[in-house]
C-alpha cells in the first residue's frame, strides 16, 4: 500500500491495519516500525489489530468449503437456453421495479418529524381554526376559515420540502453515493412523497370543512393546491442554493406577503388574511411550480457537497 | 493504490473471453475459497452462499470482457459476488446489509487502554467476531483475510476510503462492546 509517509512524531494509526498485513511499502513500513518502538498508544493499537486479525483468521479457518459440484451447476446455468423476454416485460421487470423500489425506500429515509409535524399542523390546525374562527354572527367566517386553511397547508408543505434534501438532512448520503442511483430521481421521489402526503392531509381537512360548513370543496382547494405546489417547489430549489433553514424562512415571508397583506382598519394598520388572484390555483402558478421543480431536479447533482 | 492483476490471471481471463471452459474452471479453483468464505460473511446460509458462488461464475463467463484490468482479479471477483449476493438475497427477501448497522462517521483516533484487544483470549475474540453483524465481519474479512487495500475495499463496497477506515474502526469497537457484554453476562 503506498501512502504519504508519516512524520515520526505523529501517530501512525491509519497505517496499522496495512502494517499488520505487511502490505505497506518498505519505506513507510520502516517509519511505522520506528514510531512503534517509541509510542505506547500505537503499540497498543497495533496489538489490538493483530489480535483481531488472528481471531478473524481462526474463525475463517473453520469455514466449510463449497460442494464439489459447483462448476457443474455453473455450466448448467450457462448452457440453459436464455428465456425470451419481450421488451415491455423487460421494461416492467427491470426499469419500473427499480424506480418503484427507490421511490418506496425514500419513505423510511425522509425524516420522521416531517410526517408527524405535517399531520399535527394540518389536521389539528385545520380543526382548531374551524372552531376558533367560526362565529354564527359573522358573515365571513367561511372565507376566514378557508383562507387560514390555505395558509397552513401551503406553509406546511413548503416547510417539509425544505428538509427533504441536502447533506444536512440526508441520512442516506452514504448509500446514495455508494450506488448508481439517480440523485435526481431520489430528490423527485421525496418531493412527491412529502407534497403528496401534505396534499392528502389538506384534502381530508378541506373535505371535512366543506361538509361541516356546506361549502364547495373546490372553492377551498383552489386556494391551496396551486400555492402549495409553487411554494414547495420554490422552497426545494432555494434549499439547494442557500440551505434548508434560509429557504424555509424565505418561503414563510413569501407566503405571509401574499396571504397576510397590511390593510388599514379604522386608520390603523392591520394584517388581514387574503388570497390575491395571482396566489391561487391557475395555469400560470402551476407552470412556475413545474419550472422550479425542473430547476431543482437539474441542479441537484451539481451540488458540491454531493459530488465530493 | 489499486493492485494490478497478475499476468497469469490476465491470461486466464483472456482464455475465458475466447470461450475456453477449462479456463473458467481454473479461475474457479484458484478463487473459490476466497469467495466462499467472503460470501459466508454476508449470509450464514450455506446453500444460499453456494448459489451466489455459482451465479458469480456465470456472471464472470458472461461479462469477462468488461474487466478493464484496473484492479486485481480478486477485487473484481469479490465485487461481482457482492452484487450477486445483493440480487439473490433481495430475491429471497433477506437483508444483505442491515441499514441500522450503518455507522456514523467517527474519528479513527487511538482508543482507551481498556479497549485493547491483545489481552483477550483468542477463543473469546473468535466467538465475538462470529457475533458481529455482516457489515463489520465483511470489512474485517476484506482487510485482514483478503488483505485488500483501503482503496480496493472502497471500490468493492462503493464507499469513500474514509468510510472504509471508520467502518473498520467501528468493527473493532463493536467487537469490544460484544466482549464487554459477554464478560458482563458471565459474571
Amino acid at each position: 500500500m503506498t501512502a504519504q509517509v508519516p512524520q515520526e512524531q505523529q501517530h501512525v494509526l491509519g497505517f496499522l491495519p496495512a502494517y499488520v498485513n505487511g502490505t505497506l511499502e518498505q519505506q513507510t513500513a520502516d517509519r511505522v516500525h520506528v514510531h512503534l518502538l517509541q509510542c505506547e498508544t500505537c503499540q497498543q493499537e497495533y496489538s489490538s489489530w493483530e489480535a483481531l486479525k488472528d481471531a478473524a483468521q481462526f474463525a475463517i479457518a473453520s469455514a466449510p468449503a463449497p460442494s464439489m459440484n459447483i462448476m457443474s451447476s455453473v455450466w448448467a446455468k450457462i448452457d440453459a437456453a436464455p428465456q425470451k423476454v419481450s421488451p415491455l416485460q423487460w421494461f416492467l421487470n427491470h426499469i419500473l421495479l427499480h424506480f418503484w423500489l427507490i421511490f418506496k425506500a425514500q419513505v423510511r429515509i425522509i425524516h420522521r418529524s416531517i410526517w408527524i409535524a405535517s399531520a399535527l399542523v394540518i389536521l389539528f390546525g385545520g380543526v382548531l381554526a374551524s372552531i376558533v374562527l367560526y362565529s354564527p354572527t359573522a358573515h365571513n367566517h367561511w372565507s376566514q376559515i378557508t383562507l387560514f386553511l390555505s395558509l397552513i397547508t401551503t406553509i406546511t408543505a413548503a416547510s417539509g420540502s425544505a428538509f427533504i434534501y441536502g447533506t444536512e438532512n440526508d441520512a442516506s448520503l452514504e448509500l446514495t453515493l455508494a450506488t448508481p442511483t439517480s440523485i435526481r430521481f431520489v430528490m423527485l421521489s421525496r418531493l412527491v412523497l412529502v407534497v403528496g402526503y401534505d396534499f392528502m392531509l389538506s384534502f381530508i381537512v378541506s373535505f371535512a370543512v366543506s361538509l361541516i360548513f356546506r361549502g364547495s370543496l373546490w372553492d377551498i382547494m383552489q386556494l391551496w393546491v396551486g400555492p402549495m405546489l409553487l411554494l414547495s417547489s420554490i422552497t426545494l430549489a432555494l434549499s439547494l442554493l442557500i440551505g434548508s433553514w434560509l429557504a424555509m424562512l424565505v418561503s414563510f415571508i413569501l407566503e405571509f406577503i401574499q396571504a397576510l397583506p397590511l390593510s388599514l382598519t379604522q386608520h390603523m394598520p392591520a394584517l388581514q388574511m387574503a388570497n390575491p388572484v395571482t396566489w391561487q390555483t391557475s395555469p400560470t402558478v402551476l407552470l412556475f411550480a413545474v419550472l422550479f421543480i425542473l430547476f431543482a431536479v437539474f441542479y441537484a447533482p451539481r451540488q458540491p457537497n454531493l459530488s465530493e | 493504490m489499486q493492485t494490478q492483476p497478475a499476468i497469469d490471471d490476465l491470461q486466464i481471463l483472456k482464455r475465458i473471453a475466447s470461450g475456453d471452459r477449462e479456463a473458467l474452471a481454473e479461475l474457479y479453483s484458484r478463487y473459490q475459497q476466497h469467495l466462499f468464505r467472503y460470501l459466508l460473511q454476508l449470509t450464514p446460509d450455506y446453500g444460499l452462499a453456494e448459489e451466489i458462488l455459482q451465479d458469480t461464475f456465470v456472471a464472470v463467463w458472461k461479462s469477462v470482457r468488461t474487466f478493464q484490468g484496473k484492479s486485481s482479479v480478486l477485487t473484481w471477483l469479490i465485487s461481482i459476488s457482492r452484487r450477486q449476493a445483493h440480487n439473490t438475497l433481495r430475491r429471497h427477501k433477506l437483508p444483505i446489509v442491515d441499514e441500522s448497522e450503518l455507522e456514523d462517521l467517527v474519528a479513527t483516533g487511538p482508543e482507551p487502554e481498556d479497549f485493547a484487544l491483545a489481552s483477550i483470549a483468542r477463543d473469546e475474540l473468535t466467538a465475538a467476531f462470529k457475533q458481529l453483524g455482516p457489515v463489520h465481519r465483511e470489512i474485517i474479512v476484506l482487510i485482514f483475510i483478503e488483505e485488500l487495500s483501503y482503496p480496493e475495499v472502497a471500490n468493492v463496497l462503493g464507499i469513500p476510503v474514509g468510510t472504509v477506515k471508520s467502518r473498520l474502526s467501528n468493527a473493532k469497537r463493536m467487537l469490544r462492546t460484544l466482549l464487554d457484554h459477554r464478560e458482563g453476562t458471565q459474571r
